[in-house]
Order: C-alpha cells, then structure tokens, then sequence
C-alpha cells in the first residue's frame, strides 16, 4: 500500500501540473483567438471574411493532427521554451498548444449563442468593441464559457496521459511504465481511477459554477 | 432637429437587389413623438435604424441638430449613439445582469465614475417606478418592468432624441397603455423628441403629435396625427383605420396572396 502511494502521489503531482499549466496556456492562447473569430467573422462587429477564414484554417490543421504526431513536431518548440523535451515542464507546451484551437472553438460557440439584440442595443448606447467583448459577450457567455473550459480540462487530462508516455511523466506514464510493462494490475487500476475521478471532480465543479452563475 | 434627405438603402437577397428605402425625406421637429407607420416589409423599421446608423444608408444625407450622422468618424458615432437611445421590441437586456447592472451600462461605458452611477441608477428606476427591483434579473420580471428596465437604460445618459422599434408590440394592451403613458411623460418632462415606429394604431393614436405612412420603402403620406387621421390618402392608412374600428377589412385578391 505505501508502495503504490510513493509511486503514484508524484506522478499525481506531476499530471496536476501539467494539466493546470496547460489549461492555463491554451485558455490564454485560445481565448483572443476564439474572441477573434467571433469578430471577424461575416456577421461579426469587424466583419473580415477572409482573415477569419485564413485564421479558421490553421485551427482545423492544428486540430487534425494526432497529438501524438503534434508532440514529436513540437519537441524543437519545447527545448526552446523550456531548455528540454523531458519532463513535465516540457510536456506543458504541446498540451497547450493542442489545447488552444481547441478552446479557440469553444470560445467561438459559447460567444456566437449571445443575443445578437444584446449586441445591438450595446451598440446603439455607444459602447466600443473592447467594452462589447468585456462587457456583454464574455459576461452573457459565462456559463457556456465555463463549461466550454471544463471540457478543455477533461481533455488535457486525457492528452497529459498520452504526453506522459513520450517522456512526460505524470499518471498516464506510471500506467505504462508499472501497470503495463511490469505486469503491475494494481497500479494499472489505481491510476485509471485516479484519472476517472479527476475528470468526474473536473466536470462536477465546471457544472455547479455554470448553473450557479446562468440567470436565463 | 432630425432632417432626413433622399436616403436609399437596399439590400441583396439571394443575389435580387431589394430597395427598402427609396429616397425618404423626412423632417422631425424637436419635442415631436413622431410616428413612422407602415405594414411589415414597408421599410420602416431600415429608416429607423439608419438614424443611428445601426445601418448605413447607401445614399442620401441624414442631418441632426444640423451634422449629417452619416459623415461621422468613429468617435463622434459613439459620441452620437450617446445622444440618441433606442428601445426594442424583444426588450435587449443583458441577462447574466441584474436591473441595477444594466441601467448602469451606459454609464460604465461612458466612463462616470461609481458614486455618479449609483446616484443615476437610483434616479433612473425611480423615473420607471422600479426603485424596488434592483437586484431582480431579467429572467424574473415581466415584459412591462423588461421595458421600463430598458427606458431607464436608454434615459441614462440624458439622450436628447429616443427611437422606439416596435417597443411595445410584445405587451399586452395593458401595459402597452402604460409604457406609452411613461413615454409621453418623458416626452413633455424632459422635453425628449421621440421617433417611433409600430403597425398598432392605437400607439400612434395615442402619443403621436406627428405621423409618416410608408408603403414599399417610400412615405406616402405625412403630417399632423389630427390632420393625416382625418383625410387619409393611402391605402395603408384607410386599411388601418378600418381595422381599429374593428371593421371588415376586404383585400383584393393580389394582397391576399401575400
């Protein structure tokens, strides 16, 4: 029993890192991107077709690659930013940046379901684009916004697994290393409802805060 | 004090050019409640939202207080939309606010400072008689308070002219009577010109010192209320005064078909 807690407490650790970092880059590389779409988008306040178009592009090809593939192409990205291709620090940056289209498209659906009178009637009192985005379509889209950020996270949980096992470390790489190659069942079973119970917590709370902040 | 000039306005549908508005002209004098009257797809509802430019005109000129609104840069259009409130049908409030929040959002965005806004907010729902549902959010409150809580928005920063788009044609009677009683009030207290468009009658009845008839993007009539009531020239205006009698109304077969 204190076996598998020494074992399995760090690699927790790491996966919480990970998972915390990259939820955190991908929403602050993802959000503008997805608060640009909305923009740009025909009906938007900017109206640039074909900007958007272009910037819709990139999100699908980054979407498309398998995120196995996109860490062996990042792993250059990673020792620039980071100094190594190892580790948990490492593995943050392709999470977030497989992370980010991803938010990019949830931003862009949770703020496109905002009344567009709401709008409307922001524009006709005068107000700016900034203040709009701030002001109506970040605060009508709350809920929807948080949601949207709670399946990110579920997400990058299921992705911090996969990254673990090209040198990531972190839960899903315990799995491997012990539950897998040394035929270890118990580990193999505690990682996996470790992993079932942080998405459960994950997905719990990100419901609770958007029913409790939704007055629709 | 609103000097409307040969504006023309049409949209592409399906790739068919559609004129909704054939070079109006139009004048509203300060203090005025004008009503713009017109069936659905009269163009009524494009010359309203030209005059704050929620959409732009293809041609033509519309002078306010003697500046054409149409020439602005982009500051002095949201400097402009200041001055000039408007109020909707479906009422536009935010939802995730409550009624204090969004009384307050003119003010936020025009930068005052909190003291001031919470001074004008109390002011404002006390003129809409909802001093007591500061707190409430839209969801729970009726179309009538929805509205007041809109006209507080749209008073907020002292607007000179208030443009009504079917304001009250998702009310019941009722309070159709009594958000039209709030705006003639404004109307004579804070001496607010107000442009209104609406397919009721009775609204244009009455608070309407003024009244434009439009058929297929053109007026085809306009004038007094008293005046334009008593002699009415076209089609549109004849049918709609038969219906607020209550009388048959007997369509050829061509509008039927419509």
């Amino acid at each position: 029993m204190r076996e598998i807690l020494n074992l399995v407490l760090p690699s927790f650790l790491d996966t919480l890192y990970m998972v915390v970092f990259s939820t955190l880059f991908s929403v602050l590389l993802g959000t503008p991107l997805g608060i640009f779409l909305v923009l740009t988008d025909k009906e938007g306040l900017l109206k640039m077709p074909k900007l958007n178009s272009i910037i819709g592009s990139i999100i699908n090809i980054t979407r498309s690659i398998p995120f196995i593939i996109l860490i062996i192409i990042l792993f250059p990205l990673s020792r620039v930013i980071v100094g190594t291709t190892i580790g948990k620090e490492a593995a943050v940056v392709p999470l977030s940046i497989a992370a980010a289209p991803f938010v990019a498209r949830v931003v862009e659906s949770a703020l496109k379901e905002v009344n567009k009178g709401v709008i409307e009637a922001a524009v006709s009192l005068g107000a700016s684009i900034p203040q709009i985005v701030i002001k109506v379509l970040i605060k009508e889209a709350l809920p929807g916004l948080i949601l949207g950020i709670t399946l990110t996270i579920v997400n990058i949980i299921g992705y911090s697994a996969m990254a673990g096992v090209i040198g990531g470390g972190g839960i899903g790489d315990l799995a491997v290393r012990y539950g897998y190659q040394r035929f270890r069942t118990d580990i193999l079973i505690v990682t996996v409802i470790i992993l079932i119970l942080l998405v459960e917590i994950t997905q719990r709370t990100g419901n609770y805060f958007a029913k409790k902040i939704d007055r629709r | 004090m609103i000097e409307i000039n040969n504006l023309k306005k049409s949209y592409l549908i399906n790739g068919n050019k559609t004129e909704a508005l054939k070079g109006i002209n139009l004048k509203i004098e300060k203090g005025q409640v004008f009503g713009i009257i017109g069936k659905s797809g009269a163009g009524k509802s494009t010359l309203l939202r030209c005059l704050n430019l929620l959409e732009r005109p293809d041609g033509g000129a519309i002078l306010v207080e003697g500046r054409d609104i149409t020439k602005f840069n982009k500051n002095e259009l949201r400097e402009y939309r200041k001055n000039v409130s408007m109020i909707f049908q479906h009422f536009n409030l935010l939802s995730n606010s409550n009624v204090y929040k969004n009384v307050a959002f003119p003010l936020e965005i025009a930068g005052y400072k909190r003291d001031y806004i919470d001074k004008r907010v109390r002011e404002l729902l006390n003129i809409v008689g909802l001093e007591d549902k500061e707190k409430e959010y839209p969801s729970n409150l009726s179309g009538g308070q929805k509205q007041r809580v809109a006209i507080a928005r749209a008073l907020a920063n002292n607007p000179k002219i208030l443009l009504c788009d079917e304001a009250t044609s998702a009310l019941d009677p009722l309070t159709t009577k009594q958000i039209l009683d709030l705006l003639l009030e404004l109307n004579k207290t804070l001496g607010l010109t107000i442009v209104l468009i609406t397919h009721e009658m009775d609204v244009v009845d009455r608070i309407c010192s003024n009244v434009a008839v439009m058929e297929k993007g053109e007026i085809v009539e306009e004038g007094r209320k008293d005046d334009v009531f008593k002699n009415p020239k076209s089609k549109t205006l004849r049918q709609f005064l038969q219906s607020q009698k209550g009388e048959v109304i007997y369509l050829d077969f061509k509008e039927r078909a419509i």
